[in-house]
Formats: C-alpha cells, structure tokens, sequence
C-alpha cells in the first residue's frame, strides 16, 4: 500500500462506498449532495 | 483510543460544522455488528457512521498501513495517548486492522477535495478547528 496517493485539494473526490447501519451500500457523493461534507477514516474500530 | 478521541472531539463540534451546512460522516473498518458494538459502547453520534469491510474506499483515498513504530511507538503517538487518556478516552478492543491509518477530507457540494489529511502515525488526525477553516 506504500504507492497510494491520497487525493489532494483541488482534486475530484474519489468515488467510494461503506455500508449503513443496515447492511445496505451508500455512496458517498450524497453526502455532499446539499453542501460540503466531512469525510473522516477511522483506524479501526476500538 | 485515537479513533475514540476524534469522535469525541467531531461530536463536540458537530454544531459548528452545522452552522457551516458541513455534514460529518465517519467510516470504520468491519461489518456492520462490529460498528454497531462500537457505537453502542462509545455512542451515540450526531452523524453517521458507516463502516468499509473491504477498505476499498480506505483505498481510494489513499490512506496507507503504518508502520509499527509510526503505529505504537512514534513519540507523537505516546504523547496523544497520554492526552487521550488524560480526557477519558480508554482503549477499547481493538477490531479491523490495527496498523490502518486515519484520514479525513472535506468534500465541497461540487465533489471537489477542499481538505485533505492523511494520517502520518496512528495519533495523527487534524483539529476541528483547521478543518473549519477549510469549509
């Protein structure tokens, strides 16, 4: 994983997908959809 | 304890970033039973929290594996877990690859990256406040 480039400002989003509460798929650009969202990664779960 | 200490300071804030029609959303490794043990112990938050099996999207966006000695032994990570555990956060078990590191974006409403942190040691996440600025 060391050649991977995180997008920088100024730069389309990536797309990307995670999974609700529900099981079901989201993608992320609904949550920009109606203003700027704040995408946070965590480490892990703990 | 990391993951734990910026929920904690994002639910904090969480009006702020309204004020700025900013929507928080956080995303977790695992499935969906793993997020929800963690949101049951350490929840609840004002914004969703999604979880990412696969870490596909981790991925695409380019946030990498640490190192050991970035994850557990990088004198930054000492010292913000010394600050964590000053503030009450307490390690919980941990689930999903414990050597991912964390990053965080701001996305404009035109899904252009106004924002960009990646995660450098496993303590390493931005303040709420740089991140309003960027909004």
């Amino acid at each position: 994983m060391a050649d991977l480039q995180a997008p920088k400002p100024g730069d389309r989003a990536p797309a990307g997908v995670a999974l609700d509460a529900a099981g079901d798929p989201v993608p992320f650009e609904q949550f920009w959809r109606d203003g700027p969202a704040v995408l946070v990664f965590l480490r892990h779960w703990g | 304890v990391f993951c734990r200490y910026h929920l904690t300071q994002l639910r904090r804030a969480h009006e702020t970033f309204e004020a700025k029609d900013a929507h928080i959303v956080a995303v977790g490794q695992g499935t969906p039973s793993d997020r929800d043990a963690f949101v049951s112990s350490h929840g609840p938050y004002p914004f969703p929290i999604l979880c990412d099996p696969t870490r596909d999207a981790y991925r695409a966006y380019g946030l990498a594996r640490g190192s050991l000695y970035n994850v557990a032994m990088h004198p930054n990570v000492i010292a913000k877990a010394a600050e964590a555990y000053l503030a009450g956060e307490r390690q919980g078990r941990t689930i999903g690859d414990g050597m991912q590191l964390a990053g965080t974006f701001v996305i404009s409403s035109e899904g252009i990256v106004l924002f960009a942190h990646a995660g450098k040691q496993s303590s390493d996440f931005p303040s709420n406040e740089s991140v309003l600025a960027a909004i």
